[in-house]
């Protein structure tokens, strides 16, 4: 691996990951919370085949597979219904769900 | 070639948070859309750096290439205005959650300067071990059946068989062949170690005694292109192999020679050849007769086979091989697939279970308004139209139940309605 | 090795599968006929959704998992731990369909796809009680929560409530995903092993070998995964969203989200801190397991926060969401308990801690769910089909009017604080005596003083039903919800509480016999 190593990509990993989470708690806008989850997911497949290339097996990158294809759905399932907020509300705002008091 | 790998590292890596970055204070949702794209491509090449070039096309074409696309489809649809208006931000939460993300990181990166992982080998997986008998004798002929550590692994184990791969504990186990007849023509010791795959070859030694030659098989992966041989020799005379090449005519001064000195009973390193035909020639060494000539063999690829070359039950020297699987390359679609439909064969199909919920729960909220629709309604709905027109037509109330009598005809009062709505 | 072999079909074991395939597969089967079904027999498909709860019910019975037995490469694993937590899974399960039924008739959103989408949830439940690898863990969570936005929702358009609800679920439930992948990713990175019994010979290899560095991943993977799991069952400081989307979601999902989705997300994290790092101890040594510290922390901030909260809500259902919170503080007393080394005695058996605190878990989660899901059913009686109904004060002299239904509601209130002779009660004994016999004494401590508190919102709702006079308004219907079926449920509910309560020698006396089905 030369003057790279694993942990390189795991930091890189946990970086991306922080900043997904920051995204998921700061922005407002649903869609951006979405992509937040994203990015949050491409962290950990990232540091998935980090690891998989570290131990030399291929269970890591079946493990990738899925975690893509689970995004897809969620994403599928989560625009489906952040599409019908709308209709109903004009605005994807999270602050603006407040007819329930928290 | 290191340095190279530093600097791209760096670079896409870097990319990568920055673009993050940006995503995150980007205002502009579609601009965030493409920021994140981004970091999908320079994940792609990431991948790509970590010889996992299938998951870099996967995570290209089904991430970048069908999830942001969706995501930007719906911005679209949505309005891009609409979507980017303006967010007020909670005063205070930013600083909490940088504190926290902070904090996040440091312990994350702790961990990982400690974890001190680099230097681990994988687990090593379950010695495997194969069987295979030579014995010109006439009672290792037929009904032979072949014992392995006590349990018994093949009936009817004639001469030339050769078991398939068995998958044993580490440690040591006894090998066995008893005849049809009930006594035993063979009994070794064979230990095995973690991660090691032998292959065990059972043939008349000396004096016709039993022998054993243990063959470590390398299942490492081997390319299309090549295919790896091992050549063994169970006759009594040290042999030496060349390729005749497609002449088929042995000529020891320009054929290849694939094993200079073959003792018997020894058997020669493995070879990486390109795939296709060989035509071999064992050549006895003291006399320069030849031994055996093999057919012409086809030698697949990716594949790794043990030639042997042992004494029949009339004396003939005859050439058997044994095909071995070997491992797939790493990263490569093969080795993802095979996975997949063994090893992980239930997620497999739950996920196609997952998708299908997905898919059910997508349609129903975009349907939104579905609702059981009950026949009756219909006719109903239908009835009212109908008596509405009539009435429009008319200027007189509508008739009340029989929807499409005239209403001319019908006597009724006048204030009967609308036909019986819910 | 065999990149061209076929597969062993010994490997694959189907039949040890079948309960939950079973269920995989007639949900998938429900939807095609669903589709088939003229619209005159609509009304069929909860009754052949209840069908499929009990095929899947009577396979798991059938099979009697004395012997542990694996599927599928070694990936699911049959064993009497998963046997009983599906038992209680499919049981509550077929209890919501039943009260459903009326209420989403009632309200206007009946829809075939609702079962469905129950089914699928409940089947990824029953991969997850079996799941003996981090991949079939993942995808089981994920496919036990896909379909529940969607059920939070069902009630939009009638109820914006309720879209709001499926929206707050959905980024929950998305945010919780990424960690527990996260997290798993560094259970896979610290070990090599995706399989959690390798995990844990890999994890007491290292200890073993004093090799403590390696083992930070498998801690920060733990962690990781904890604090995903924490946000599907609920516990501080994870909770964030659940009491809106408790209370926007409809009643029967309420009931559902607030009893099966946590028995199930509570079975995957038993499965991972039982299987793969039950004794996992940073610095080495055999004390308690390293990760009890913060599950008791965890306990005791959902406690007081969940009990002191619920103190303030006027709305049935937040209430009883602010108390499904604290119960959830209730059972991982018990997991925190897990962690703990040492042997007890048990009806005269030596039995090791860790699985008396199992025992304890498993029998408070069945316990609690008789009894919330009684409790939900009478919400449903009261709840007016517009929504409303759901206030306290709608249930001011409801032991006037409904004497029947204010009896039953009463008596899962109780089962709820801990009185004696029910349910509840047998529960929180047996959590809070494993919790003192893993030395937690503070935590049991926490445990007690907010049972008591908890005492005021739940006897609360005994007051209102029998000593407030009912308003004189125009409702003459005190109870507009309530039907055969619901009754029925509610009936069940109660008997499941008095029974366990009452004879808690049927359930510890069946516990022997439980516990060898359990594996104990």
């Amino acid at each position: 691996m030369g003057a790279i190593q694993i942990e390189h990509y795991l930091m890189l990993s946990a970086v991306l990951f922080t900043l997904g989470v920051l995204g998921v708690l700061l922005r407002r806008n649903a869609i951006l919370v979405f992509m937040s989850v994203e990015l949050m997911l491409n962290a950990a497949n990232l540091a998935l085949v980090a690891f998989a290339r570290h131990w030399g097996q291929s269970d890591g990158h079946v493990f990738v597979f899925f975690v893509v294809t689970v995004a897809a759905a969620e994403v599928a399932v989560g625009l489906a219904l952040l599409v019908t907020i709308f209709r109903t509300r004009q605005s994807i705002n999270i602050d603006e769900l407040r007819m329930m008091e928290g | 070639m290191t340095d190279l790998h530093f600097w791209l590292f760096l670079l896409v890596g870097g990319s990568a948070v920055a673009a993050a970055v940006g995503m995150l204070l980007l205002r502009n949702a579609v601009y965030s859309a493409l920021c994140l794209i981004y970091i999908m491509g320079a994940l792609a090449l990431l991948f790509l750096m970590l010889d996992a070039p299938f998951l870099a096309l996967v995570q290209v074409a089904v991430y970048a290439g069908a999830v942001m696309v969706l995501f930007l489809f719906v911005m679209m649809l949505l309005g891009n205005q609409a979507i980017s208006a303006g967010e007020r931000e909670i005063r205070g939460l930013p600083i909490i959650a940088s504190i926290a993300a902070t904090l996040f990181i440091l312990v994350a990166g702790l961990a990982i300067q400690s974890g001190d992982v680099d230097s681990r080998a994988p687990p090593p997986s379950p010695p495997q071990l194969r069987v295979a008998q030579y014995l010109p004798a006439e009672a290792a002929a037929e009904g032979v059946e072949l014992w392995i550590g006590g349990i018994e692994t093949a009936a009817d184990f004639g001469y030339g068989s050769v078991s398939a791969f068995t998958t044993l504990p580490a440690g040591q186990h006894t090998i066995s062949l008893v005849a049809a007849d009930g006594s035993r023509l063979y009994e070794g010791d064979v230990t095995l170690a973690a991660g090691e795959s032998a292959s065990w070859l059972i043939y008349a030694g000396e004096g016709g005694a039993p022998q054993a030659t243990r063959i470590t098989e390398d299942g490492s992966h081997v390319s299309l292109r090549e295919s790896r041989v091992a050549l063994v020799n169970l006759s009594d005379r040290p042999l030496a192999v060349y390729d005749t090449g497609s002449d088929r005519e042995l000529d020891p001064a320009r054929d290849p020679l694939w094993a200079a000195e073959l003792a018997p009973g020894g058997a020669s390193e493995k070879r990486l050849t390109e795939r296709g035909s060989v035509d071999l020639a064992f050549v006895d060494l003291a006399t320069g007769e030849t031994m055996l000539r093999t057919p012409v063999l086809e030698l697949a690829g990716g594949q790794s086979t043990l030639l042997v070359a042992a004494a029949d039950a009339t004396g003939r020297t005859v050439l058997h091989d044994h095909p071995a699987e070997t491992a797939d390359a790493f990263g490569s679609p093969a080795a993802v697939g095979h996975s997949l439909f063994r090893r992980y064969l239930l997620p497999f199909e739950m996920i196609g279970v997952l998708l299908l919920a997905a898919l059910v729960g997508g349609i129903i909220v975009a349907q939104g308004q579905r609702r059981e629709v009950r026949r009756r309604d219909v006719r109903r709905r239908v009835a009212r139209t109908l008596a509405a027109a009539i009435e429009a037509q008319v200027a007189d109330p509508a008739v009340g139940s029989a929807a499409g009598e005239t209403t001319g005809a019908a006597q009724l009062p006048p204030s009967a309605g609308v036909a019986d709505g819910d | 090795m065999g990149a061209w072999a076929a597969i062993d079909l010994a490997d694959v074991n189907l039949a040890a599968a079948l309960p939950a395939l079973s269920l995989a597969f007639g949900a998938c089967l429900l939807l095609v006929v669903d589709l088939l079904l003229p619209a005159a027999r609509k009304h069929w498909t909860a009754g052949l959704a209840l069908a499929g709860l009990a095929v899947s019910f009577g396979l798991t019975l059938w099979q009697g998992r004395v012997v542990e037995e694996l599927a599928f490469f070694s990936l699911y694993r049959a064993d009497g731990f998963g046997a009983l937590l599906n038992l209680v899974i499919l049981g509550a399960a077929a209890l919501i369909i039943l009260m459903s039924v009326d209420y989403l008739q009632r309200t206007g959103i009946a829809a075939g796809e609702y079962y469905v989408l129950l089914l699928f949830s409940v089947s990824g439940m029953l991969f997850l009680t079996a799941a003996n690898d981090i991949t079939v863990l993942f995808v089981g969570i994920v496919l036990l929560s896909i379909p529940l936005p969607i059920l939070a929702a069902f009630r939009w358009p009638q109820d914006a409530k309720s879209q709001e609800s499926g929206v707050k679920y959905l980024i929950l439930s998305a945010f919780s995903t990424a960690f527990l992948v996260f997290g798993l990713v560094f259970l896979y990175g610290g070990t090599g092993e995706t399989n959690l019994a390798a995990i844990y010979a890999q994890v007491n290899e290292r200890m073993a070998a004093e090799d403590g560095s390696s083992l930070f991943y498998v801690a920060l993977g733990t962690a990781l995964a904890l604090v995903g799991l924490g946000f599907k069952v609920t516990i501080v400081p994870f909770h964030m969203y659940a009491p809106d989307v408790y209370e926007g979601a409809p009643t029967p999902v309420t009931a559902f989200l607030s009893v099966v989705v946590k028995v199930g997300a509570f079975a995957a994290l038993l499965r991972i801190l039982r299987e793969a790092v039950p004794h996992l101890v940073l610095g080495g040594g055999s004390g308690a397991a390293s990760w009890q510290l913060a599950l008791w922390l965890l306990a005791a901030a959902t406690l007081i926060l969940g009990n002191t909260v619920a103190i303030a809500q006027r709305n049935i259902k937040r209430m009883l969401a602010y108390s499904s919170i604290a119960h959830a503080g209730y059972i991982l007393m018990a997991v925190a308990a897990l962690g703990g080394v040492g042997v007890v005695l048990r009806g005269g058996d030596r039995v090791l801690l860790s699985d008396a605190a199992m025992q304890a878990a498993l029998v408070y989660l069945a316990a609690y769910a008789f009894s919330t899901l009684g409790a939900f059913a009478i919400v449903m009686a009261v709840e007016r089909a517009d929504g409303g109904g759901l206030e306290l004060a709608d249930y001011a002299g409801l032991a006037r009017s409904r004497p029947l239904h204010a009896a039953l509601m009463a008596v899962f209130m109780l089962s709820l604080t801990g009185i004696p002779l029910t349910s509840g009660f047998l529960g929180k004994w047996l959590v809070f005596q494993v919790t003192i016999e893993a030395g937690l004494w503070p935590l049991a401590i926490i445990g007690v003083l907010t049972s008591v508190v908890s005492a005021y919102f739940y006897v609360r709702v005994i007051v209102q039903m029998y000593l407030r006079e009912a308003p004189e308004t125009g409702e003459s219907e005190a109870t507009p919800g309530a039907t055969a079926l619901l009754d029925g449920a509610a009936y069940v509910g109660l008997a499941g509480t008095l029974i366990v309560g009452i004879l808690p020698t049927t359930l510890t006396g069946l516990l022997p016999p439980l516990a060898t089905l359990a594996g104990l």
